[in-house]
């Protein structure tokens, strides 16, 4: 299917500022994703090992016996975000199997795929210390103002910017 | 019809799911036509070639922001009910870093994973599979790491408190901000464009401009004085007991302000307890209270409230008993009787603390040398005094 251009980024933005503010006024707060992806862990860990699940509070705080920690708003979100991502990428001739870096990229499959790992294990570090990510923190947070989201917000950048040098080579 | 209408009970959590899969549907649409469901694209925001990551994220914080106090300025959002992130700034400030070093590695975030997951990239997959094993070595390591994890809690703290600002004002300066910042971005593209010897990534004009104009005009549209107040039902408001106020002022102090409406002002007033200056009214005093804190009124059982309290739009509740049961309660030493219980000692003891929190004055020690948990004392000995 031949790919259809991405949106003007100004249209993009007012359409996923209008998501997120048709979200704020049903429900009363953001978007989020982290903690989908948390949850998606503390569930995979409980039902490969139960024993060492509980042998962390924290993570037996989200589930227990009685407890699926799958049935929360935020996982019924990701789904809808996946389903959304698989429409999104079928009718803009983007859905592919692949594994995507710079063009010029010197590296190879599996240390792009080692990357990725690496780097989505510090993003689920740091969305815990933060209580959310950029979608829960700077994007929610940010419209309703709050400091530690727009503290968070300006950090991201900090952040990627001062790593960029080096890995520059990934995205070449 | 007020907004948000789950936190105002409008439908239950079961809708509320189902809401979610919808929601969440448009969200995962709109970061795949941004292009964020590909890493090369998200990556290229460092590199200084393409800002399409700030200018989406800028446009749609913008919109929503706008968005929200225009239903505000039209009294169809009450947002005392709305849900703002706590702010704990050392972590949220070492998360933001961390997150935007695994951003460039990875090339996503953890909402972008999931859309480039959806559309088949296994660079996705592994992303989203490392946020959730990052968020496992997290409960791991939970025990060496809740101090710094829990330090820097300054409760809900927004923007318009920090910088001691009226809310449209806040509201303008950031898209000011967003303004400045995407064309700053346009002129960085322009540069390295050049010295790449590559096109730059022009959106058309005409395009970003209506964008720019419509919004800036919403902006100056939250500068209105609210049409009518966001209060559906006039002026019914809950109670709060001495209790819960008494532990709320030990434990979220900035998640209220005690409003003294009494007729006569008592000589030991509730610490912290905050009236308007002379020749000012309910109504102005009320409107520079932050939305985000409850008003607990102090005030004589059998008075009406006064009408401009209707002027507030946050959560409203008067204290049960007044001034003299909390008095009562919590600002008198509390006395021992001769037979305890395990629950009274455990009362008593409670409000002991209360009690020399609230008046930092020295109380009848417990019957038996108990000491209090030594994060309490430490608590106590840094917060003491009046308000």
């Amino acid at each position: 299917m031949e790919r259809k251009p991405l949106w003007n980024p100004y249209v993009a933005g007012v359409a996923l500022g209008l998501v997120l503010l048709l979200t704020f006024l049903l429900m009363g707060f953001g978007l989020g994703a982290s903690g989908s992806a948390a949850r998606l862990g503390y569930g995979a860990l409980y039902v490969a090992a139960p024993g060492l699940a509980a042998k962390s509070d924290y993570i037996s705080h989200y589930v227990h016996p009685g407890v699926n920690p799958l049935d929360n708003w935020l996982v019924y979100l990701t789904v809808g975000v996946f389903l959304g991502g698989i429409i999104g990428s079928m009718t803009g001739g983007r859905n592919d199997f692949g594994t995507l870096m710079g063009a010029n990229s010197d590296y190879s499959k599996r240390k792009r795929l080692l990357m990725a790992l690496v780097g989505g294990v510090l993003m689920g570090i740091a969305a815990r210390f933060a209580r959310g990510c950029t979608s829960g923190q700077a994007l929610s947070g940010g419209a309703l103002l709050s400091v530690g989201s727009w503290a968070f917000m300006m950090m991201v950048f900090v952040g990627g910017y001062a790593v960029a040098p080096l890995v520059r080579r990934q995205w070449k | 019809m007020i907004f948000p209408l789950y936190q105002l009970d409008a439908f239950q959590l079961p809708t509320a799911k189902a809401l979610a899969v919808i929601l969440g549907l448009l969200f995962g649409l709109v970061l795949e036509r941004s292009g964020f469901g590909r890493a090369p694209v998200l990556a290229a925001q460092f590199y200084y070639r393409d800002n399409r990551v700030l200018k989406v994220m800028f446009t749609s914080i913008v919109t929503a922001l706008v968005g929200l106090s225009v239903f505000r300025a039209f009294g169809l959002l009450d947002f005392g009910a709305m849900v703002v992130p706590k702010t704990f700034l050392w972590p949220m400030l070492a998360g933001g870093f961390l997150l935007g070093a695994g951003f460039i590695m990875s090339g996503y975030c953890p909402g972008t994973s999931i859309v480039a997951t959806a559309s088949r990239k296994l660079d996705g997959l592994m992303t989203f599979v490392g946020v959730a094993l990052g968020s496992i070595v997290f409960g791991f390591a939970y025990p060496w790491v809740k101090g710094f994890f829990l330090s820097g809690d300054m409760g809900v703290y927004r923007l318009p408190d920090l910088l001691h600002v009226p809310e449209p004002v806040v509201v303008l300066a950031v898209f000011v901000m967003a303004v400045g910042a995407f064309v700053g971005a346009e002129a960085l593209e322009k540069k390295v464009a050049a010295k790449e010897h590559a096109p730059a990534p022009m959106g058309l004009r005409p395009v970003r401009n209506g964008v720019f104009v419509t919004l800036g005009v919403l902006t100056l549209l939250s500068f209105m004085p609210p049409l009518k107040p966001a209060r559906a039902a006039g002026l019914e408001v809950g109670t709060i007991s001495p209790w819960t106020l008494a532990r709320t002022m030990v434990k979220d102090r900035s998640s209220i302000e005690i409003l003294c409406m009494r007729r006569e002002i008592p000589k030991k007033p509730i610490p912290g307890a905050i009236r308007p200056p002379k020749g000012m009214s309910w109504a102005e005093f009320v409107s520079q209270i932050p939305t985000t804190r409850t008003l607990v009124l102090v005030i004589e059982k059998d008075r009406a409230l006064p009408q401009g309290l209707s002027a507030f739009q946050g959560k409203i509740v008067r204290l049960e008993g007044g001034y003299e049961k909390f008095k009562k309660l919590f600002m008198e030493p509390p006395k021992l009787e001769g037979d305890m219980t395990p629950a009274k000692l455990r009362a008593f003891e409670e409000r002991n603390a209360i009690f020399r929190f609230l008046t930092g004055s020295k109380a009848p020690s417990a019957p038996r040398p108990k000491r209090m948990p030594r994060k309490t004392r430490r608590k106590l000995k840094k917060d003491g005094g009046c308000g």
